[in-house]
């Protein structure tokens, strides 16, 4: 027991049947997609405490528990030996300690020490399964301990017995809440959170504070994967992919250099997209995902297939404005070049040829020079003899495939429930994102590409994304 | 932050830029992990959020590395000191040579006071401005150029590119490069100047020294006299016998052709009036030559330092370091799964699959457990349209009261039954308290009696069998108990899928 003194942290102990989700909601609830979950009843076999914490501070603790197996028994033994109402909390004292070591009563002891140390029960139910006199028991057990608690209706399936629950419950508690552990959004965790806030007076202002500081702290998880996509958008926007020539190849050599440096060149675009996803993962504590990539559906498309070019990226009028602007910012730095000698000619054709390559072209990687090029000086000073290379990328399309590709996984990754282990769920992401962003929101985003397709053009790639750029795709993320 | 510290910072984020691209991400991940952990626990403040804050934590990360972490650092600065030792021996030596050249006096001609000045104070004076031009314009890293440069020297396409990342990695300190090179710079001035100075003294005090002044420019003793005056203006008050006067300069103009003063002195004499000139021109060189070149370097050196404290240290590679190392400002933490749960292999998902036998057409008695009791009618009529059987009695279990399933278990055990159907609602689980009373019906009835399990789902009040995914753990359940008489069964009902 915690001393007179000291301040403990509320601590909420999960319990109920077993099999009703309480691992899955605790799973949701602490972000942590390795805590066992399975159909096997009595997968949680030891109560398992999880801490928030607040720089070194504890806020707030949930305990997982192995969940009821006996309650009828054991409400049973608490009846026999109690005398009256006033002794009940001091029976269920005495039960855990006859039966400290009693393999019968194994899951009752651990999940009600917790409580009589000073927890609030979260009574787990499963309302796709009707109620059952056993759960009765259970309820009536946790009334004897005389802690505040409070219920959470889960569902595993698709039936629901929510209905019939609902009057039983709020029998036993004054605060019943329905919360779909697999489904569960940052947002639905936030306000299971606030409902926690209801169960005692004294831990109102610690469960408020917990509430703050896990918005801050998903504030700046939004900024960090808008950096890490912001990241790719540089990375990929500058990459330049570089195979050698002898001095004597001949033209059927320099072919297949170019048709390696195709290939080199989209494996590196690929492997940098797979980069920001694992980073985007990381962050969102969703590690597993790595093991489930084959089934990422529709994002599994190739990068540089139609169909990704299709689901992703801008419409067609977005597209032929970009075009023209993207046509132009390669133009000018033709006419950089050219030290403003081209008269903004450059500008010019570039912003034409633009526009019609966005509106009847086929997707293309990149700009395909060689060693006598006016790339070659100024993104490969240092190379020497005969190659070819390509990059940096200039058609509007792909960059826009890339970051709506990025966005929409990041998206799902966001939204997806820690007590999931199944594949990453994109049947609501079948089209792209950055289309539907506003206008204002698309404008912004293509300057700031097309600037770092200039930078890149001229070899000044930056260290980072632009800070405007970050705060662009932070918009995107957070939007609901 | 100091130059050995950012020169190792950059290459382990180098040697961890090939690691990535190698695919040990993982391996980067636990090791900066450990080291974040390692460093709260001393009691550590770790932060990010500011300058100064992730400095600190690079150079904690650096020292956490310890045995395994580059050394590169020290070296590095070790050889850049010995450079500047080096540079600053040329420079005192070009100096002393300098020196010595406009100070040459062959007893035919007098030192010409225009070359000293010259070359010790003007030429310097236009180094010193063109740097200070240059370092105030910016400009590329020196090193990314000169990295640049050897990769042209390399053979093989990717070195370009390698050195490319490098040079790019360079271009971020370009800053503090450029103040570091401009206080070499100073250095070596400093050097410089001081083997001018002495070897100055050394002249003026060792041999004897006549001094002139010729030009082939429209200059009279008068404006010479107040160019010298202009240059002496720093030290008129504080020592002004090293200020020409205009007699002395008057005195001092020589020609070359045919060879002699303008005011037809001799050379004894001028030799002897050299003292009141070599005084100007040491001051000269102390104020104009040295003390620029202190300033500068004392100004550089400063910048130089401040420059590294304030390195922001916040490009990709850092950001990707500081978000391995420090663990989110607000985090939850728990036990290892394996220590709470049952092991991977235990789980249902390691189970094979099998399909679940339908309900024996047999002669059956029926319990009903907890809620299926108040509707054993609608049980039995289910179970009899799925076997064509009529179950041989029905009985309660799972209710509030355990007395109830004693008394059940009694009857079916005095009835000697040999076949019985548990019937539980779709979503009740396997929990002990149903396995205690099935493992009590086995020792009451005997090991030769079948026990079954079903499982009825309540579908808007109407029942009807569960699913096969619902028996799953049932059966995988059913089956670690090793009876052989014992498992689960399927209610198949017509008109129901």
């Amino acid at each position: 027991m915690p001393d007179a003194g000291s301040v403990e942290p509320p601590t909420f102990v999960v319990v109920g049947n077993v099999n009703q989700g309480k691992s899955s909601i605790v799973a949701a609830l602490t972000e942590d997609a390795s805590i066992p979950i399975d159909a096997m009843p009595g997968t949680t076999q030891r109560a398992a405490e999880y801490a928030f914490r607040s720089g070194d501070e504890v806020v707030f603790r949930v305990v997982d528990t192995p969940g009821f197996q006996r309650a009828r028994h054991a409400l049973a033994w608490l009846q026999r030996h109690s005398r009256s109402v006033a002794d009940r909390r001091q029976t269920l004292v005495e039960f855990v300690r006859v039966h400290a070591e009693d393999p019968a009563f194994v899951d009752e002891v651990r999940l009600l020490r917790p409580i009589l140390a000073g927890g609030s029960h979260i009574y787990v139910v499963d309302a796709s399964a009707p109620f059952e006199p056993t759960a009765e028991a259970e309820m009536e057990i946790l009334r004897w301990t005389g802690q505040s608690g409070m219920a959470v209706l889960n569902r595993t399936r698709e039936r629901d017995h929510g209905r019939e629950w609902r009057p039983i419950l709020t029998q036993f508690f004054h605060l019943v809440r329905d919360f779909d552990a697999h489904a569960a959004t940052f947002a639905d965790r936030l306000d299971l959170l606030r409902a926690f806030r209801e169960v005692r007076d004294e831990w109102r202002a610690p469960m408020q504070r917990a509430v703050a500081v896990m918005e801050r702290e998903w504030h700046e998880r939004t900024h960090r994967a808008a950096a890490a996509i912001g990241g790719l958008m540089v990375q990929a926007l500058a990459h330049v992919e570089k195979r050698p020539l002898a001095a004597a190849a001949d033209a059927g050599a320099e072919a297949a250099a170019r048709a390696a440096l195709a290939t080199a060149f989209a494996a590196a675009l690929r492997a940098m997209e797979q980069a920001a996803r694992r980073e985007v993962e990381r962050l969102h504590g969703h590690r597993g995902l790595e093991a489930v990539e084959d089934q990422l559906a529709l994002l599994d498309a190739d990068l540089l297939g139609a169909a990704s070019f299709e689901a992703f990226g801008l419409t067609r009028p977005q597209l032929l404005r970009r075009g023209l602007l993207w046509g132009a910012a390669t133009g000018l730095a033709v006419d950089a070049m050219a030290g403003g000698t081209s008269l903004g000619l450059g500008a010019a054709i570039g912003a034409g040829i633009g526009g019609a390559a966005a509106w009847f072209g086929t997707p293309r990687l990149a700009d395909v020079w060689d060693e006598r090029g006016p790339l070659a000086k100024v993104l490969l000073p240092g190379a020497v003899g005969r190659f070819v290379a390509a990059g940096p990328l200039a058609d509007p399309r792909l960059p826009w495939v890339l970051l709506d590709r990025a966005l929409v996984h990041a998206r799902a990754v966001r939204r997806r429930s820690h007590a999931r282990r199944d594949a990453l769920d994109l049947q609501g992401s079948r089209q792209g994102l950055v289309a539907t962003m506003p206008k204002a929101w698309r404008d912004d985003v293509d300057a700031e590409l097309r600037a770092l397709v200039r930078a890149a053009r001229t070899g000044k790639v930056a260290a980072s994304p632009p800070t405007r750029l970050v705060e662009r795709l932070q918009q995107a993320l957070a939007a609901p | 932050m100091d130059l050995a510290r950012l020169v190792d910072l950059e290459v382990q984020l180098q040697r961890d830029d090939r690691a990535l691209a190698e695919g040990r991400a993982n391996e980067l991940e636990a090791r900066d992990a450990a080291i974040g952990g390692a460093l709260l626990a001393q009691g550590g403040r770790l932060d990010a959020a500011t300058a100064m804050g992730r400095q600190q934590l690079a150079a904690a990360w650096l020292d956490a590395l310890g045995e395994t972490g580059p050394r590169l650092g020290h070296r590095a600065t070790h050889a850049l000191r010995v450079a500047a030792w080096l540079l600053g021996l040329a420079a005192g030596l070009v100096g002393i040579g300098a020196a010595r050249a406009t100070l040459a006096y062959d007893g035919q001609q007098p030192v010409n006071v225009f070359g000293f000045l010259a070359v010790l104070i003007g030429l310097q004076m236009v180094l010193l401005a063109a740097m200070v031009v240059a370092l105030l314009r910016g400009g590329d890293s020196v090193a990314a150029r000169l990295v640049a440069w050897a990769a042209r020297r390399w053979p093989g396409g990717h070195a370009a590119l390698g050195a490319g990342q490098i040079a790019g990695r360079l271009q971020l300190h370009a800053a503090a490069e450029r103040w570091h090179l401009f206080a070499l710079n100073q250095r070596a001035a400093i050097a410089f100047n001081l083997g001018a100075l002495a070897t100055c003294l050394y002249l003026v005090v060792f041999t004897d020294l006549a001094f002139g002044w010729s030009t082939t420019l429209e200059l009279g003793a008068e404006q010479m006299h107040r160019l010298c005056g202009s240059i002496a203006a720093p030290w008129r008050q504080a020592w002004p016998d090293a200020v020409p006067s205009l007699e002395l300069v008057r005195d001092s103009q020589w020609t070359r052709m045919p060879g002699r003063f303008t005011t037809g002195a001799a050379l004894p004499t001028a030799v002897q009036q050299s003292g009141r000139w070599w005084s100007f021109l040491v001051a000269a060189l102390l104020v104009w030559g040295l003390l620029p070149r202190l300033l500068a370097w004392a100004f550089a050196a400063h910048r130089a330092r401040r420059t590294l404290a304030n390195l922001p240290l916040d490009d990709r590679r850092c950001a990707a370091l500081f978000a391995r190392l420090l663990p989110p400002a607000a985090a939850w933490s728990g036990p290892a799964p394996e220590a709470i749960g049952l092991p991977a292999a235990a789980r249902l998902g390691n189970d094979r699959a099998r399909p679940v036998p339908a309900v024996a057409h047999v002669a059956t008695w029926l319990l009903c457990w907890g809620r299926l009791q108040p509707r054993q009618d609608a049980v039995r009529d289910l179970v009899a349209r799925s076997t064509g059987t009529d179950p041989v009695g029905v009985g309660a279990v799972g209710g509030s009261a355990l007395a109830d399933d004693a008394a059940a278990v009694a009857r079916l055990a005095a009835a000697q039954v040999q076949r019985v159907l548990l019937v539980l609602s779709a979503g009740t689980q396997p929990t002990k308290d149903v396995l205690e009373l099935l493992a009590t019906l086995r020792q009451r009835l005997g090991p030769r009696a079948h026990l079954g399990v079903a499982l009825l789902a309540d579908a808007n009040g109407q029942l009807a069998p569960a699913d096969a995914a619902e028996l799953r753990p049932w059966q995988a359940r059913l089956d670690r108990l090793g009876d052989a008489n014992l498992g689960v069964e399927r209610l198949e009902v017509p008109g129901h899928a």
